[in-house]
């Protein structure tokens, strides 16, 4: 399609040229999604913002690299797997170094965010805190590819190109990849799945 | 409606929901095997828990936060890009300009020698000469005729020049 312009190439193209407001404009674009993504693989909530901003630091320090041809969110999120990998490699080496007390939560942000479940009975809402702490765990518990994979399937609606250009795989490896978290995920969750409750 | 089909579905069902044709084309497929309810319903609530995961809780000044950051980190490359011609000079001239200067004043030190040696070498051979030939006296010099004779080249020798010479 000649002529159709990526706005976040364009953006990008003015953040290789130094434009901070370009480059604030692509941070508020894709902070949640990046930080979702981070959470769901090292969920402490000050690390996965930290990383969060690493990711970003990066992309301004690699502009120069970026392929205005390239989808930039493709790239954006090779960047932070790249990084969240290299934190999990860090913690297996360090393990004490591991922040995984989650309560450092600093003053000057805000607390965990939930969906809002005004409307659910006190009881109610703790089994369904309880079930998204289930999920959650089941969802690290994946292996990094198949996580990776599901979440920017699900969550980033990429394609299956994108998503194998992030993994460095190819797209039949993606889609099996997709397919085995799904199984391994309904399997692990098979308790709620099969009753719509948590025993 | 075959297993692909069904993959399909539960994968569309999983990213973005199923359109009003394939909602048709699922429910029509649930009445006619009803057994495959529970398999659906697996794919329905695991769609569901994924769809509900709770965000990454960022802070509200999170990208300003970044923009500071990357301006703190930038500033230390720009003041170095500031100064950067003293800088090349400093690590990539500094040591040809050191050698070439050392040589430069070897090179002059060495030509100070020879040409002092030369001198001197010279004030020698002076000194000797001087030795040698002797001035000729006062009362040559007064004689006009002697002194044309002196500057004047001529193929025979002069007898009485040389007789008052001697």
């Amino acid at each position: 399609m000649a002529g159709v312009v990526d706005p976040d190439a364009a953006l990008m193209t003015r953040v290789k040229q130094g434009d901070m407001e370009a480059f604030a404009e692509l941070v508020e674009k894709y902070k949640q999604n990046v930080a979702n993504m981070i959470f769901r693989t090292l969920p402490d909530a000050t690390e996965a913002e930290d990383l969060t901003q690493v990711v970003f630091i990066q992309v301004w320090k690699s502009a120069e690299r970026y392929r205005v041809e390239a989808k930039f969110s493709t790239w954006l999120f090779t960047i932070a797997r790249n990084l969240c990998l290299n934190e999990i490699r860090r913690r297996n080496r360090h393990p004490a170094d591991s922040l995984d007390a989650a309560t450092g939560e600093r003053e000057d942000q805000p607390g965990r965010q939930f969906t809002d479940f005004r409307e659910v009975s006190p009881p109610d809402l703790l089994l369904r805190n309880e079930l998204q702490a289930k999920v959650q765990e089941v969802l690290q518990a994946l292996p990094e590819n198949q996580r990776t994979a599901l979440l920017l399937f699900k969550e980033e609606e990429m394609s299956y190109e994108a998503i194998s250009e992030v993994l460095g795989c190819s797209l039949s490896a993606t889609k099996s990849l997709i397919h085995r978290a799904r199984e391994t995920l309904k399997d692990k969750l098979k308790p709620y799945l099969n009753t719509g409750e948590w025993p | 409606m075959n297993s692909n089909q069904i993959n399909t579905l539960s994968v569309k069902l999983l990213r973005t929901g199923l359109s009003a044709s394939e909602q048709a084309q699922h429910d029509a497929w649930l009445q006619e095997s009803p057994e495959n309810l529970a398999l659906w319903t697996e794919e329905h609530r695991l769609n569901q828990l994924l769809t509900e995961l709770p965000i990454a809780p960022l802070s509200s000044n999170f990208t300003s936060q970044v923009v500071q950051q990357v301006r703190r980190e930038q500033r230390p490359v720009h003041q170095s890009k500031g100064g950067g011609w003293i800088d090349s000079v400093r690590r990539i001239w500094f040591r040809p300009l050191a050698a070439t200067a050392t040589l430069g004043m070897v090179a002059f030190l060495v030509y100070r020698q020879q040409s002092h040696l030369q001198q001197k070498a010279l004030v020698e051979s002076m000194k000797l000469v001087s030795g040698i030939t002797t001035a000729p006296s006062i009362e040559l010099l007064t004689d006009f005729e002697a002194i044309r004779r002196l500057g004047t080249p001529n193929s025979e020798p002069d007898l009485t020049l040389l007789a008052v010479l001697q």
